[in-house]
């Protein structure tokens, strides 16, 4: 049986690239989790009349940080990330922005040709190594590192019973560690012990894909 | 290294392969040059020759002798 929640984040997706941008409130404030479309942020943020107070990258590639400028100029967030997606955001190769536009073309199947911009952020407000702890709005944030899909990428762990995988278990896919950034032996020897380690019977919000429960199953068809 | 060299040795380093198996190379031909291979190509000939292409030359790009052509379209001597 899956543990009660003590949060329920609302989801917004990015049409172009699917990604999932989270918002956590509690009272007026909100924390964000993956800035992925800033208009579609600002107008949840307006309607709800919440205040932004912190921003979690869970990974430095651009379908998750695409609305973070804009969202930085706007509001007084901080930024939450490790210390390699920190780097990885400064860089249009590490980032993605380089190659998104073949990278949507090939994902689509060759249907999509879009246009999309390069761009870089600067560097996150709070960066850590290995793990990261902290209290917001009386709920437990753990951050931990989980190299292998990209350098910077990180689960988020909210009062132990709530997870944000970022670019790790979505739905239907493998992990991809062939990004830029990426590294399959960081995978091996770090990532997926960080992943094995998560509890289990809690509710996952990936960065791609619907909510999900994480079970022992799930692990093992990601080879954990 | 000339540009000739450089451009071998990207396919080469990327794909992991010998000099003479290039020829007539083309994408999807091997498992390594699969889209997420050929953005790193991509990436990397832009890095070695200092150039931006733009996404219709990246998705033309198709085959070993095909990207001659399109590197000399930004001045690329090769």
């Amino acid at each position: 049986m899956a543990k009660k929640q003590t949060i329920f984040p609302s989801r917004l997706i990015d049409a172009l690239t699917g990604s999932n941008c989270y918002i956590i409130e509690n009272r007026q404030y909100a924390l964000i989790i993956d800035p992925n479309d800033f208009v579609q942020i600002q107008v949840y943020l307006q309607k709800r009349k919440l205040v932004p107070e912190w921003v979690i990258l869970t990974h430095e590639h651009c379908d998750h940080i695409a609305g973070l400028n804009a969202l930085r100029e706007h509001y007084a967030v901080k930024v939450l990330a490790s210390a390699a997606c920190s780097i990885g955001i400064q860089s249009m190769t590490i980032n993605m922005t380089r190659i998104m536009e073949s990278y949507l073309y090939f994902k689509s199947g060759g249907k999509v040709l879009a246009s999309y911009p390069r761009f870089i952020c600067g560097p996150a407000d709070v960066i850590f190594d290995n793990t990261y702890q902290f209290e917001w709005q009386e709920h437990h944030f753990c951050l931990v590192a989980a190299p292998g899909h990209t350098s910077g990428s990180i689960c988020i762990l909210v009062d132990n019973e709530t997870l944000f995988s970022g670019d790790y278990f979505i739905p239907g896919e493998e992990v991809v560690t062939r990004f830029p950034g990426g590294s399959e032996k960081a995978y091996e020897e770090i990532g997926k012990k960080v992943l094995r380690s998560l509890p289990e019977t809690i509710w996952d919000y990936p960065g791609h894909g619907a909510s999900f429960l994480l079970t022992k199953e799930v692990k093992k068809d990601y080879g954990l | 290294m000339t540009n000739r060299e450089q451009y071998d040795k990207a396919f080469m380093d990327n794909f992991k392969l010998a000099r003479e198996q290039l020829a007539g190379l083309k994408y999807r031909s091997i498992r390594l040059w699969d889209s997420m291979g050929h953005m790193t190509l991509m990436e990397e000939m832009e890095d070695k020759f200092d150039i931006t292409m733009s996404t219709p030359d990246i998705l033309e790009f198709n085959s070993y002798e095909k990207g001659f052509a399109i590197l000399r379209k930004y001045g690329v001597d090769i």
